[in-house]
């Protein structure tokens, strides 16, 4: 294990970390997690990014057994690491591009009712995780390259 | 002889961490998918559980609890028949962690003979139902979640509503002829659940959009995010 994949597995745990503290104190929850990981999937190896999707999903399990909401989840960032070569734009602006499909496409099947009902926490969501995302990718470019 | 070299020569340093990674996979995939419970214990390390509500909210859901006992008995309480009370208490695990669903996961389940649809409250007041239930856990469906839906009344003259669960319940259906009032106390008349169990206050009332019935939003007097014990109504 190296320097880059303890850098990345630490800014998965603060992602994981923000969304649970906001989301219990605001009860608004933003895709923190997801962010990170999406942006992750530029520096890491396959197995890296696999096994901090695992980990994640782990930490976010809420119940016994496997929920549909986080196997879609699960593969949104391994998603990301393949199709990533795929996408004729700067790494930074794939990463932006994918953390939004991330998050819209989650929304799009488990919370469609959100987006009409709650229109502002949608947003918020997606602003969130943009932002969230692009520190992410800007923290890891600044000691690591980034593959597309 | 020719001599082949791989172009990308692997170090037994990298080797090494393929190596390392992938039991770290197999580990993390094995938890996830058989031992769940060791991510609720991961989680609570950090995150841990906020802390508990003071007194002053013991207080107000004291308050909520009596003002919904004189409502229920000044309405046709004699008329219904009373289901046994009794239940257990339970602690929370964890929450749904996506802005989907509102619900929470809590330390009872069939072994303490837990069924689908018990009313699970906090400080004497419904906060949901159970949705799920599972050999030792349960997932409980708080007001704060989309598909929550029951029967209610307001107040002393006892105006049935429909609560509607989302991230701002509401009540719905109140009949137009029906006077209600801020501050009003709402109360569960459902049918599986006991009667008369404090919800939440009135906090403001509108006509609805097709201008047949009266709506309104809702006052509650706990943070679902603070809560880590139930106790649930067998």
């Amino acid at each position: 294990m190296n320097i880059k994949t303890i850098s990345a597995f630490l800014l998965v745990v603060i992602g994981i970390l923000l969304q649970l503290l906001i989301g219990d104190e605001r009860g608004g929850w933003f895709n923190f997690a997801l962010a990170a990981l999406i942006a992750l999937s530029f520096f890491c190896t396959f197995f890296e990014i696999f096994f901090l999707t695992l980990f994640a999903l782990l930490v976010l399990n809420w119940q016994p057994g496997i929920s549909f909401e986080l196997i879609v989840f699960g593969i949104v960032p391994v998603g990301s690491f393949f199709f990533k070569k795929f996408i004729p734009l700067e790494p930074w602006v794939a990463n932006l591009l994918f953390s939004l499909a991330g998050v819209i496409i989650l929304y799009a099947l488990f919370g469609i009712h959100v987006v009409t009902n709650y229109p502002a926490l949608f947003l918020g969501d997606i602003v969130a995780s943009l932002i969230y995302s692009a520190a992410v990718f800007k923290a890891m470019s600044s000691f690591f390259p980034a593959e597309s | 002889m020719c001599t082949e070299t791989l172009a990308f020569p692997i170090s037994n340093g990298m080797k090494k961490g393929f190596v390392f990674l992938f039991i770290l996979v197999l580990i993390s995939g094995f938890l996830f998918a058989f031992k769940q419970m060791y991510g609720f214990r991961l989680r609570a390390i950090f995150a841990p559980p906020p802390s508990m509500p003071d007194e002053a909210f013991a207080l107000r859901a004291e308050n909520e609890k009596l003002r919904a006992d004189i409502a229920e008995l000044q309405n046709i309480k004699s008329q219904i028949s009373q289901k046994p009370s009794g239940g257990i208490g339970a602690i929370v695990y964890s929450r749904y962690p996506l802005n989907f669903k509102s619900e929470l996961l809590v330390n009872a389940g069939a072994r303490e003979k837990i069924s689908k649809n018990n009313a699970v409250t906090f400080g004497g007041m419904l906060i949901g139902k159970i949705s799920e239930v599972f050999e030792e856990t349960s997932l409980v469906q708080t007001i704060y979640d989309e598909r929550f839906q029951l029967a209610v009344r307001i107040g002393k003259d006892g105006a049935q509503a429909l609560l509607r669960g989302g991230s701002f319940p509401i009540l719905d259906l109140i009949s137009s002829t029906e006077t209600i009032k801020t501050g009003d106390i709402v109360y569960s008349a459902g049918e599986s659940f006991p009667y008369g169990l404090p919800i939440a206050e009135i906090k403001d009332i509108r006509v609805s959009d097709d201008k047949l019935f009266q709506v309104s939003t809702l006052k509650i007097p706990y943070d679902i995010g603070r809560i880590n014990v139930v106790f649930i109504e067998k």
